[in-house]
């Protein structure tokens, strides 16, 4: 009877997985290799913060971020503070931004990046479980694998450099409050960028 | 030295960019001009200024909400003389890039600024710095600073025509309304009314979001609908309740007149007045009482009105301990419903509803009570018993009796009030609990004035056998309901999915046929809870493959959208399109003996041909348009598009097999 209750908890829970992105539900699960040919796992980051972020690097809002030397600042913040960030390509082979595993650990070092590994989603699997439309599109998931927010880098989507001081990181504001057992504030925005290449 | 040099190249630098400053910027995909509506500008007359985009083929420039992806321009002005005002998008279209949705313009746009001139007899100086995004499938921020200057002169010019070929969207007029009707998921449904000349002749009609953060770019569904659409809007934010006050563009283009837009708003759905909704939840509560499963607890309660210690002072003081009694556990009921109600909008609520199981478990209950209602079972004599006869005059006695009187109608209720019920779901919470209180009165006010007036007692009909007919009676209704299930089950899951629910009916029936063979009644109870646990238990394993699943493979039709057709055709592919509907015979007898026969079918497979089906049953006006734009305005119609060519090929109204060959034979020649 137990077992009839339990199977009957996961016929209902298992309609819920499915459902699509949504804040405040589990995050799709994923199975994508990185750079160094690991696969990672969304389930393996359970107990930690994840942050992802959609990664074209001839993306004009992307060089925004990371020729200011933004993007790689709050790499190296969060992830000192026990962030997992994980930087994913979903560009197709043969599309604006696609990467090899090589061309990507390049890449890595390149930028001067500081995430925990750059996944390589050339299949657009991971991109599309996530309905990640632009680059860079971001999202917070939290210890127990919830998503808490879904959309833009910060509230300006100008695509000049000059506007990051004064804009808000909403990335930031939703890994601090999800750390300080807050609600975030601000758990949708429009991401703003160029589209994903899948 | 260095320094002086220094200084000489900012100076430099400072002149150079002031030169630079003129009216037009070219970039390599295009231009943009800083352009005044006239050469000159007059007090007799307002003044625009506009800034104009002319686009390489395939690229194009944001409007305000960019859609999926994409930013929109941004501009910071600087006026001499002068001031900016308001500023007018003109209408965007959407552009499907890489199944994103843009909102957007391709080839040449003009974005406008009032211009309020300060001093007369002097030129007026505009600046303006420009940051704007093109994008084909790859995009490029470019940056600009434009000037110019507009001399005063008294003579009024005319508007020059790249301003007057552009429609800015005005303010909706009071003949056009837009509600809100409803939310299923993650579509908010509106009704949208057109004005009276127009509900037959719409060539035209769009509606863009400003609000991308809660609506989804994609074109939303529509369907004529009473006085205009049924339009059902995708929503981005499906954690948010409130949508009234969002604002759109409306494009509209009535039959025979040009092409317009409007700025409107979304109005919060009509809710029936509180009082009305009260009285209804009165009616119905009135009603509940000659529900079978409450008139027996009533009118043993009734009866003791007329024993021997009929004191006014002690029955008034019952009755209203009895409404006190039934008022709160609604109120309870109510505060249930609510609390639910808030922990679904989290969890997706209707999500829920529209599980199979859920619908194949109220199947389950709705015919254990018929059975029940027939006669083939009795329970609960006991509860009954409990609440009429120890209460006769104790205050508390009478309160138990309305908390009980409650609680043995829920059930009955169910079937009768879902619909009301869930009506209460989606009001505000204030009606919500004035539906709940409606009913609680409703069904203690018999009772309440009774206690008041007991002279009434005799109009009343006394218990008796017809109110067991009428139980008996009642368990078709709830037969009826089950059938109803049934068939809102067939449109979820496969047909194995509905007999299995059909044997587990067959094995509750014979479950409550063997409970007869135990004497004693508390064996038989057991048995029956037995039967009656183990029945939803059941359900877990129901199989919920979906209906249609199977054909639905084998259908490669998709639905015909505007922007998944312009899709395919950039990809390169070929596409065939069935414009269709219902009522076309002929379409009915080219599917039939053509189009979906297997061989036609591996036809379009081998050569990977798109396949998209127009429904124009309910005379869909997207679909009116996609027929008037190939110059039809009847069925049928087929329409070819040979891979990598945008010339549509339309074909024969009468098909044959050998027409649809042609068509790949054909293509084999031109290689």
């Amino acid at each position: 009877m137990k077992q009839l209750l339990t199977v009957a908890m996961m016929t209902v829970l298992s309609t819920w997985a499915v459902a699509s992105v949504k804040v405040g539900a589990p995050a799709p699960d994923f199975s994508v290799a990185d750079a160094e040919g690991k696969v990672h796992k969304l389930s393996e980051f359970k107990g930690k913060n994840v942050v992802l972020e959609w990664y074209n690097k001839d993306c004009p809002y992307v060089r925004k971020h990371y020729d200011s030397k933004n993007m790689q600042k709050i790499q190296n913040d969060l992830t000192a503070k026990g962030t997992v960030w994980l930087t994913v390509v979903s560009s197709a082979k043969g599309s604006q931004g696609y990467l090899t595993a090589d061309a990507a650990k390049a890449q890595y070092a390149k930028e001067g990046m500081k995430a925990t590994a750059v996944l390589i989603d050339d299949t657009g699997a991971m991109g599309k479980a996530y309905d990640a439309k632009t680059t860079p599109h971001m999202y917070v998931v939290d210890a127990t694998g919830v998503l808490r927010y879904n959309g833009a880098i910060d509230s300006n989507d100008s695509s000049d450099p000059k506007t990051i001081p004064t804009a808000k990181n909403y990335v930031v504001e939703a890994v601090t409050a999800v750390a300080a057992n807050k609600k975030v504030e601000k758990e949708t925005s429009k991401p703003y960028g160029c589209s994903v290449k899948y | 030295m260095p320094h002086y040099l220094g200084l000489f190249l900012v100076f430099c630098g400072l002149t150079g960019s002031a030169i630079a400053a003129t009216a037009t910027y070219d970039f390599p995909h295009g231009k943009v001009e800083l352009i005044a509506d006239t050469p000159t500008w007059s007090p007799q007359r307002p003044l625009h200024v506009g800034l104009s985009f002319t686009l390489n083929p395939e690229w194009h420039i944001y409007w305000k909400n960019s859609g999926d992806s994409g930013a929109a321009p941004k501009w910071k002005w600087t006026v001499e003389n002068g001031a900016i005002g308001e500023e007018a998008w003109p209408m965007p279209t959407r552009i499907p890039v890489a199944g994103l949705i843009n909102l957007a313009y391709e080839k040449s746009t003009l974005f406008r600024f009032e211009l309020k001139p300060n001093q007369p007899n002097a030129p007026v100086k505009a600046q303006v710095k420009l940051e704007f995004l093109i994008c084909k499938i790859e995009c490029v921020p470019y940056f600009a600073d434009l000037a110019l200057d507009i001399p005063y002169s008294d003579k009024v010019e005319t508007v020059r025509p790249v301003f007057s070929a552009q429609v800015f969207p005005g303010a909706a007029p009071a003949d056009y309304q837009w509600e809100i009707t409803g939310r299923e998921g993650a579509i908010l449904k509106t009704e949208l009314t057109l004005p009276k000349g127009m509900r037959d002749g719409v060539k035209f009609l769009e509606v863009f979001p400003y609000d991308a953060e809660s609506f989804k770019a994609s074109a939303p569904e529509m369907l004529p609908q009473g006085k205009g659409l049924a339009i059902n809007l995708v929503l981005q934010d499906t954690n948010k309740t409130s949508f009234a006050g969002s604002k759109f563009l409306l494009v509209v283009e009535p039959r025979g007149e040009p092409r317009r837009s409007y700025d409107i708003s979304l109005s919060a759905e009509k809710t029936a007045g509180f009082a009305l909704v009260f009285l209804w939840a009165l009616i119905g509560g009135l009603i509940l009482n000659i529900m079978p499963c409450v008139f027996p607890v009533l009118s043993i309660k009734i009866l003791s009105f007329l024993g021997p210690d009929r004191d006014a002072r002690k029955l008034k003081r019952s009755g209203l301990f009895y409404t006190a009694g039934v008022l709160l556990s609604f109120l309870a009921l109510g505060g249930a419903l609510l609390a639910l109600r808030a922990a679904g909008e989290k969890i997706g609520w209707g999500f829920q509803l529209q599980s199979p199981s859920i619908a194949a478990g109220i199947g389950l209950l709705f015919f254990w009570m018929g059975l029940n209602f027939l006669g083939m079972f009795e329970i609960g004599n006991s509860l009954t018993g409990v609440g009429g006869t120890s209460t006769d005059s104790s205050p508390w006695g009478s309160f138990l009796t309305g908390v009980l009187a409650t609680v043995v109608a829920t059930p009955c209720t169910a079937p009768f009030m879902g619909a009301a019920l869930g009506a209460a779901l989606t009001m505000p919470t204030l009606y919500t609990i004035g539906i709940f209180f409606g009913l609680g009165f409703g069904m203690a006010l018999p009772f309440l004035l009774l206690s008041f007036y007991p002279q009434f007692l005799r109009v009343l009909p006394r218990p008796g056998a017809w109110m067991q007919t009428m139980k008996e009676f009642l368990a078709f209704p709830l037969f009826a309901t089950v059938l109803w299930l049934l068939w809102v089950l067939s449109h979820q899951i496969a047909v194995e999915g509905i007999l299995f629910v059909l044997a587990v009916m067959l094995a509750i029936s014979l479950w409550v046929w063997l409970s007869h063979r135990f004497k004693q009644l508390k064996w038989r109870q057991t048995f029956l809870l037995l039967g009656f646990v183990t029945s939803f238990v059941c359900l877990t394993s129901l199989p919920k493959d979906k209906a249609g699943a199977a054909e639905a493979a084998l259908d490669a039709w998709k639905p015909y959208t505007e922007a998944a057709v312009k899709d395919e055709l950039e990809g390169g592919r070929a596409v065939f399109i069935d414009f269709t509907a219902a009522w076309c015979i002929t379409c009915q007898v080219n599917k039939k003996l053509v189009l979906h026969t297997a061989p036609i079918q591996n036809l379009f497979l081998q050569n990977s041909v798109a396949l998209f089906k127009a429904d124009w049953t309910d005379q869909n006006p997207l679909v009116t348009q996609a027929l008037a734009s190939y110059g039809r305005n009847s069925l049928p119609l087929y329409v070819y598009y040979a891979p990598n060519s945008t010339k549509p090929q339309l074909l024969p109204e009468v098909l044959t097999t050998g027409v649809i060959e042609a068509l790949f034979t054909n293509k084999e020649k031109d290689k």
